[in-house]
């Protein structure tokens, strides 16, 4: 291949990403479009701004109202919800030191030593250019990388794919509990719930004991809002127990100016802002890892490569930048994996897989041919998040002190309810109802026993793939199980499953400070 | 043994049972025998999964005998439910009880009135205005706007 060759291929390659992008916008640029990406990025930013209410909550609650939408007007609104909802995070941390997702946690270092000082609008809109930069950086990073990754996804059969969630689940249950064993427990467990019902191979049923409903299995989005919303609404209800009077989410602070940000105070941030779109890129496509400790690395990078390195921590503009584009770098990047292999990433984009398939879009490489324009309009919509994102985040530093002051009387009662309506909509099935309570209860049990839910969620998620793949491939070899040390890309997986492995036991069996050397 | 490592061996032990219940009954009760040949049965993955299960669960009782468990913390000692989470519990079983007999409209009326007041919203006009005001909205939303035929519940059923 000479260069004209070269040039020829890089010219058709990013020719293709134009075209595609073209064919995009012309789907997405609709009213109802761009209405359910500022709505969705509102309603976002208000769940995210309240302790309690989980990124995952947000767009679970929201899923079952996008079942009558046109599919991309729906994948929007469950994107914008998701961008909405991390940056949200950041107002309550920065305002009273409490981070509304676990995501903020490392804004509330410098964000709240700011507000301290009377300095609360600066942080905010510190942190909303950087959520908006971060987003930015690694969604067109995404975009560019999108159809290499769909070539090399084409080369992923049953083989490959075992192997990929074989991996999938070590890292995420490694990575999500305080043990790693439990975490792959409660993935067995996840697994092993997803076997009740009909199997997915020959269509036998399981565990059924007769009844009709378990036959079909149980349904994702209920189990989903059951473990994460009923937990947190019973914790509230205990709490609520033990006071007299209606508490507010988070306590008042007497910092209450808005003061802007200066050009130079942007401008000094913006190399942490990029850098931490790029670092959440890259702990975004790696599965379970997802914002939170993407945050925290940006952070630590930023801090490295500060000129003031002795500000992080006491009120730093340059350590919210990071932490910011740091978290919100992994919304597109979690995508690739969810869009090409159809394995999710995190409990939201699980959200994202199950709402792909009540839209009868299966993910995977062939998505990216049968459904291209689709895709690139949901890239747009990533693209147009990042405009409302802005828009939206300027009004809710206005408002978001107020939101988080409302009584928890009238917030969690009315999230029961709407997770009620919500969960029998889907089905229209009372049994879906029982599910997600009993679910619900069974959740604040895992966790008491400090069973991860995370890796439950997923693991139920891949179950029936994992299980596709490893009897697909059983019945191809005849029984052999050396058909998974005949593919690369399978050996290549199981090597990084042993790699994960080792370096997440001796991250954990290291003592607590050297990681802060 | 002080409570708290009662309750960190009673986890493993738990699973080990489960394992027991799934290989010994559940899976040959609950499951069809169809494949055979090279264990590709509907019952091949659950048996697999029981048995990456229990080693996990084994691995985790040993990693306990051998002391390897967190740090202690004033959470691990309580109970694993207490007393207010069953009631919370109990109460949630309530409100799906009152939708299979009296609907979901009204059920959810009452229970929103109902928990408002748990959660220490004194004011009664307050608690009833907010909690038909949400009702409306939803029935409003799903009912009318989705078409989502809402339960109506052995009592709604008999009356109308």
């Amino acid at each position: 291949m000479d260069v004209l060759d070269l040039i020829g291929a890089v010219t058709g390659y990013f020719g293709a990403i134009g075209s595609g992008l073209w064919a995009g916008a012309h789907l997405f640029f609709t009213l109802s479009n761009l209405l359910a990406v500022f709505g969705g990025v509102a309603i976002g930013c208000l769940f995210g701004a309240l302790p309690g209410l989980s990124i995952t909550l947000s767009v679970a609650l929201v899923m079952p109202f996008t079942f009558n939408m046109d599919p991309l007007t729906g994948l929007s609104l469950l994107t914008a919800v998701y961008v909405g909802a991390i940056y949200g995070g950041s107002i309550s941390a920065i305002l009273f030191n409490t981070p509304g997702t676990p995501a903020a946690a490392c804004t509330t270092l410098d964000g709240y030593a700011l507000t301290q000082k009377g300095q609360a609008g600066k942080a905010l809109h510190m942190a909303n250019w950087a959520s908006m930069v971060g987003d930015l950086t690694s969604t067109i990073l995404v975009i560019l990388a999108f159809p290499l990754l769909a070539k090399v996804a084409i080369y992923f059969r049953s083989p490959e794919y075992f192997a990929l969630i074989v991996f999938s689940i070590t890292v995420v249950g490694g990575v999500a509990g305080r043990s790693m064993l439990l975490g792959l427990i409660a993935g067995i467990l996840g697994f092993l719930f997803s076997t009740v019902g009909m199997d997915p191979v020959q269509g036998y049923g399981r565990f059924d004991f007769g009844s009709l409903e378990l036959l079909s299995g149980f349904s994702f989005v209920p189990l989903l809002i059951g473990l994460f919303a009923v937990p947190e609404f019973m914790r509230q209800f205990v709490r609520s127990g033990r006071s007299d009077a209606s508490v507010a989410i988070a306590a008042e602070t007497g910092a209450g100016d808005d003061n802007h940000l200066t050009w130079r105070e942007f401008k000094a941030s913006f190399r942490h802002m990029v850098r931490g779109g790029v670092i959440g890129l890259i702990l975004g496509v790696i599965p379970g890892l997802g914002a939170t400790p993407a945050a925290f690395l940006s952070y630590e990078q930023a801090r490295r490569n500060s000129r003031h390195p002795e500000e992080f921590g006491h009120g730093s503009l340059e350590g919210i930048a990071a932490a910011e584009a740091g978290n919100n770098g992994v919304n597109g990047a979690t995508l690739a994996p969810l869009l090409t292999l159809g394995i999710p990433g995190d409990v939201v984009t699980a959200v994202m897989l199950g709402a792909l398939l009540i839209f009868n879009l299966q993910p995977g490489p062939m998505l990216f041919v049968t459904h291209a324009d689709l895709i690139y309009g949901l890239f747009c919509a990533l693209l147009v998040c990042d405009v409302a994102l802005r828009i939206v985040g300027i009004a809710f530093i206005r408002v978001g002190r107020y939101v988080t002051r409302v009584p928890t009387g009238y917030v969690f009662p009315l999230i029961l309810v709407l997770c009620v309506f919500g969960t029998y909509s889907i089905n229209n099935n009372i049994f879906d109802v029982f599910v997600m309570l009993s679910f619900g209860i069974g959740g604040l049990v895992m966790e008491r026993v400090r069973l991860p839910v995370v890796p439950f969620v997923i693991a139920f998620v891949l179950g029936p793939m994992l299980e596709k793949g490893l009897r697909r491939s059983l019945v191809i070899s005849d029984g052999d199980p050396m058909i998974f040390l005949h593919s690369p890309i399978a050996v290549g997986f199981f090597i990084l499953t042993i790699l994960a492995i080792v370096t997440i036991v001796r991250s954990r069996l290291a003592p607590p400070n050297s990681s802060k050397a | 043994m002080s409570f708290r490592r009662t309750r960190e061996f009673a986890v493993p032990v738990a699973l080990l049972g489960v394992c027991a219940i799934l290989a010994g009954w559940l899976i040959p009760s609950h499951v069809t025998v169809v494949g055979g040949g090279n264990g590709l049965s509907p019952r091949f993955f659950p048996y697999v999964l029981t048995a990456a299960l229990a080693l996990l669960a084994t691995m985790q009782l040993a990693s306990l005998f051998r002391g390897e468990a967190g740090e202690e913390d004033s959470e691990v000692r309580s109970p694993v439910l207490e007393a207010p989470d069953y009631v919370a519990a109990l109460s949630l079983f309530a409100y799906f009880a009152a939708i299979v007999v009296i609907g979901m409209v009204p059920a959810s009326f009452l229970a929103l009135a109902a928990y408002m007041r748990c959660f220490r919203v004194k004011s009664w006009w307050k608690v009833l205005v907010y909690a038909a005001a949400v009702t409306a909205v939803l029935v409003v939303f799903f009912q009318v706007a989705a078409s989502v035929q809402l339960p109506r519940g052995m009592l709604g059923r008999a009356l109308w």
